[in-house]
């Protein structure tokens, strides 16, 4: 994040040097362009030496505005692209646009069509009808003074020529001098009909050769008998003279003569010449002018036109970089990115304010941020730790809400109501009361504790299931929120059914150390004494007497003897006993103890299924041997009066998770347990038989519980009793 | 897309035949109809004859007190000189044709050495314009012996020389654009 966030300031950065190149390079380019536009105006007036610029500046000025033009095509292709892609802030660049556009088009094009117009006019009032007219009449004018001198000369030349008698070619050479001076002109020659030079005379001595050779049209004008009248400058002063040229009359002579105007005449001659060739080159250069001024002009709309476009471009861009800025900023908060910081602008405006506020709204969502996951972090930990110290409590903790569903529930729970907690969470206590019947009864005794508005409720359950009794000291406590409102209930509940069991085991064992200790030892004296009582009275007393000593004695003693059992019995149920244990196959040693009530016959009322695969245990066999028989006998006693009797011995592996073990069932169809009997069967002299010491059970569950297992009986559906015990096994192969 | 490129194809092919057009057209304006250079005292001299066909806007021009500059590029090289070789001579002969609306004449002006000639049509005015007498090429001593040198002469309306106004129509416009071939022939000492 970092490093985009680093590379991202970077971008915007290089973006915006590159931004500020440009500008440098536009500005470069219009200021030229704007001075060139200012020198070419100048230039079109033609009035100083920037006249041979034109050209030059007219290029870099098309060069200029082809380079803006290529500048606002490229911008306004990008503009359509990021319109079409819908990116933030074309829209607006497009409207800036064209409200640029919209507003500086409709004043430069009227400033563009009244200067134009006024430059029209102005250009077209310089060439007045009435001066072009006065022009006409000067040229006309002029054109008719020389008409009239050209007459003048071209009588004065024939005249000159009619005098000459001799016409041939040497009298006429020899007297051309002569005609000169009688002439007035300043050059004659006499050349022949092909226009060949026979002859010359100039006033100017060092002048031999003429001027100018005569044009072929002009010697055939006059040699077929036209006459040439012209003025033109001639000679090296270039000044106007009249070029008469005749033939003559009878000679195959052409005389062409020269006369010079007076000073005045010729410079007034130059004068309206110039002046004519002056304004006519000027009429004649008035529609290009107007073009010029009219290109300058237009060149000056489209430059203001383009610069418009592209400040319009340009302004958009500094407006919308920021907004545009923003919206990435935004869309990175939407996608969890609080590290981004926008580029704050140079200016100090309200956008720059804006950027500035949202990079500090960044930061401290940033900082919130961080706060939050750090206090996350805190939250989860602190569960965790919770977590843990509940999984290795040995209590069973649930939490409800105040819905009555399941929030939490440590493995304890579980493992106590023999019920998969993960698979509850969430769930009402309902749905947790089909888990099992235990459970059920468990529900049922805490579900008005959970709504009843109490600080602390504390009761001992107890829960008969297929196993046995389940005795469960379960306290509820209130959770309370922050505010101390109650939120849900925490369910706290223990397993002290082993707890119960010791402690009547250990009162059993008091009660039978001090029955050995109080009745036991006065037994032998009670015992001794009835027997020398009938040792040393019987013979002596009379017979009836005798008899009546006889039977009391043997009474005391028999029934010392009964006395002796009982607390023998008693003793050796509550003395701990000592286990020699070794690896035994279940149903080798079951299979062993039954086969012993063959001989007597009751084997053929027992039905034997063994299911432990020759699992092990590690047991007493002694121990084991005599919990086997106190069973098989317990269903035997059970069934002596029943017809079709049937004793049903099953043994099974079962695989849990918690380990494996193997389970014993002894069920008969006898008339099964005495339901108010049916809590406490495995308790010291409960028994519901006339005759038994009533510690058959008592003595098998303690030997199963001494081997680590256990055991519990219960009424089969139909009739008769079920008896069931689990002992766990040795584990051959832990993988299995 | 393939219909535009159809388009671009014509436009650029329309150009390209409006080009040659142009071109063909401006070749007819000025025609270097006869072209020679002689050995005289020493010195090799060029005799030309062009004949100047200028638009009706130039006459009109003309005729208006526009004077007009034509311009004789005169280039002499070694046959087979290498591109970075210099010429042996490169110069630029002008004359100028004016009209005289007083006089009704034209004016033919060397601009080298200022001479002036005048006449009444304009069509022996053009034929003088044309007429190239013994404009000194170089002198024989210049060039070597046995090599073989080419000599390239083109004339052409200088638009330069135009009235500034004038001038950026002159540019746009074929009307202004006249020119000869590149009329050569090869002098050997």
């Amino acid at each position: 994040m970092g490093n985009y966030t680093l590379n991202g300031k970077t971008t915007l950065s290089a973006a915006r040097k590159f931004s500020h190149s440009g500008l440098l390079l536009v500005l470069l380019v219009l200021l030229p362009l704007l001075a060139s536009l200012h020198l070419m105006s100048n230039a079109v007036q033609n009035t100083n030496e920037l006249s041979s610029l034109f050209i030059p500046l007219l290029l870099f000025n098309v060069f200029g505005l082809f380079f803006l033009l290529t500048l606002i095509i490229v911008n306004l292709v990008k503009l359509i692209g990021q319109y079409r892609r819908r990116e933030p802030g074309s829209r607006l660049t497009l409207r800036m646009v064209l409200v640029f556009l919209l507003l500086s088009l409709p004043p430069v094009s009227v400033v563009y069509y009244y200067s134009l117009e006024f430059l029209h006019q102005g250009i077209d009032s310089w060439f007045d009808v009435k001066i072009d007219s006065a022009m006409d009449d000067s040229l006309q004018l002029g054109r008719s003074s020389l008409e009239l001198n050209k007459k003048l000369y071209l009588r004065n030349t024939q005249q000159l020529l009619n005098q000459v008698e001799d016409s041939s070619e040497a009298a006429m050479a020899i007297g051309l001098v002569d005609l000169l001076e009688q002439s007035g002109a300043v050059e004659l020659v006499l050349m022949d009909l092909t226009g060949r030079v026979i002859s010359s005379s100039n006033i100017n001595p060092e002048q031999i050769v003429p001027d100018d050779r005569l044009e072929t049209s002009i010697i055939q004008l006059v040699r077929d008998g036209g006459t040439f009248v012209n003025v033109s400058p001639y000679g090296e002063s270039e000044t106007q003279h009249v070029i008469v040229v005749i033939r003559h009359d009878f000679s195959p002579i052409i005389l062409q003569a020269v006369y010079s105007f007076s000073e005045d005449l010729s410079q007034l001659a130059e004068s309206v010449q110039s002046a004519v060739e002056r304004y006519k080159k000027l009429a004649f250069l008035r529609e290009s002018l107007k073009f010029n001024f009219t290109m300058t002009l237009l060149l000056v709309l489209v430059f203001s036109m383009f610069a418009a476009v592209w400040a319009a471009f340009y302004s958009a861009r500094k407006l919308v970089t920021p907004i545009s800025d923003i919206a990435a900023g935004t869309r990175a908060v939407a996608a969890g990115d609080y590290e981004k910081q926008l580029p704050v602008q140079d200016s100090h405006d309200e956008l720059s304010f804006l950027v500035t506020s949202f990079n500090t709204m960044m930061r401290r969502i940033a900082q919130a941020r961080d706060q939050a996951a750090r206090s996350q972090r805190m939250v989860e930990e602190q569960k965790t730790y919770l977590e843990t110290v509940l999984g290795h409590l040995s209590s069973g903790v649930m939490v409800f809400d105040q819905q009555k569903v399941l929030q939490t529930a440590n493995r304890a729970a579980g493992q106590i109501l023999d019920i998969n907690c993960d698979r509850l969470i969430h769930r009402s206590i309902n749905e947790l009361a089909d888990c099992s019947e235990q459970v059920a009864q468990w529900i049922d005794n805490i579900d008005q504790a959970l709504v009843r508005d109490i600080s602390e409720w504390r009761e001992e359950i107890t829960l008969y299931g297929p196993e046995g009794r389940l005795v469960l000291l379960t306290r509820i406590s209130p959770l309370l929120d922050s505010q101390g409102h109650v939120k849900g209930r925490v369910v706290v509940f223990d397993d002290i059914t082993q707890l119960i069991q010791a402690q009547r085991n250990a009162a059993w064992g008091e009660v039978a150390r001090r029955l050995a200790h109080e009745i036991k030892n006065p037994l032998t004296p009670i015992q001794l004494s009835a027997e020398r009582l009938r040792h040393k009275y019987l013979a002596k007393m009379p017979e009836d007497d005798a008899r009546v000593l006889d039977k009391a004695t043997h009474t005391i003693v028999q029934q010392v003897d009964a006395m002796k059992s009982m607390v023998n019995a008693f003793s050796d149920y509550a003395k701990p006993s000592k286990l020699e244990t070794q690896p035994l196959i279940f149903d080798d040693l079951l299979t062993e103890v039954i086969s012993l009530y063959e001989a007597s016959g009751d084997a053929e009322k027992m039905q034997v299924v063994l299911g432990t695969e020759g699992a092990k245990l590690e047991a007493d066999p002694v121990r084991l041997r005599q919990v086997i028989h106190n069973l098989v006998k317990n269903a035997l006693e059970a069934v002596a009066e029943t017809d079709n009797a049937e004793i049903i011995i099953r043994t099974e592996k079962l695989v849990r998770p918690e380990g494996v073990s193997l389970g014993l069932e002894v069920l008969d169809n006898g008339p099964g347990f005495d339901e108010a009997f049916l809590a406490n069967v495995f308790e010291p002299y409960v028994t519901n038989k006339a005759r038994g010491t009533g510690l058959g059970l008592a003595v098998v569950k303690k030997i199963i519980e001494e081997h680590g297992g256990m055991i519990a009986a219960t009424n089969r559906a139909e009739t008769g009793a079920r008896l069931m015990v689990r002992l766990p096994a040795v584990q051959d192969n832990p993988g299995e | 897309m393939i219909r535009s490129y159809k388009g671009l194809q014509f436009a650029v092919a329309l150009l390209v035949t409006l080009w040659l057009l142009s071109a063909a057209s401006r070749a007819q304006e000025f025609i270097i109809s006869q072209a020679q250079s002689i050995l005289l005292d020493e010195n090799y001299v060029i005799n030309a004859e062009i004949e100047y066909h200028f638009s009706e806007v130039a006459l009109k021009a003309l005729e208006n007190g526009v004077p007009l500059l034509v311009d004789l590029h005169v280039q002499l090289r070694r046959k087979g000189a290498w591109i970075w070789e210099a010429d042996v001579v490169d110069y630029h002969f002008r004359r100028q044709l004016r009209y005289l609306p007083l006089s009704e004449s034209y004016e033919v002006v060397d601009i080298a050495d200022g001479s002036k000639r005048h006449f009444v049509s304009q069509s022996v005015a053009l034929e003088a314009l044309g007429e190239i007498n013994e404009l000194p090429l170089v002198a024989a001593q210049k060039l070597q012996a046995g090599e073989s040198y080419r000599v390239e002469i083109k004339s052409e309306l200088d638009i330069e020389a135009l009235p500034v106004p004038l001038r950026p129509t002159a540019y746009m416009s074929s009307q202004w654009k006249l020119s000869s071939e590149w009329n050569e022939w090869v002098i050997t000492p």
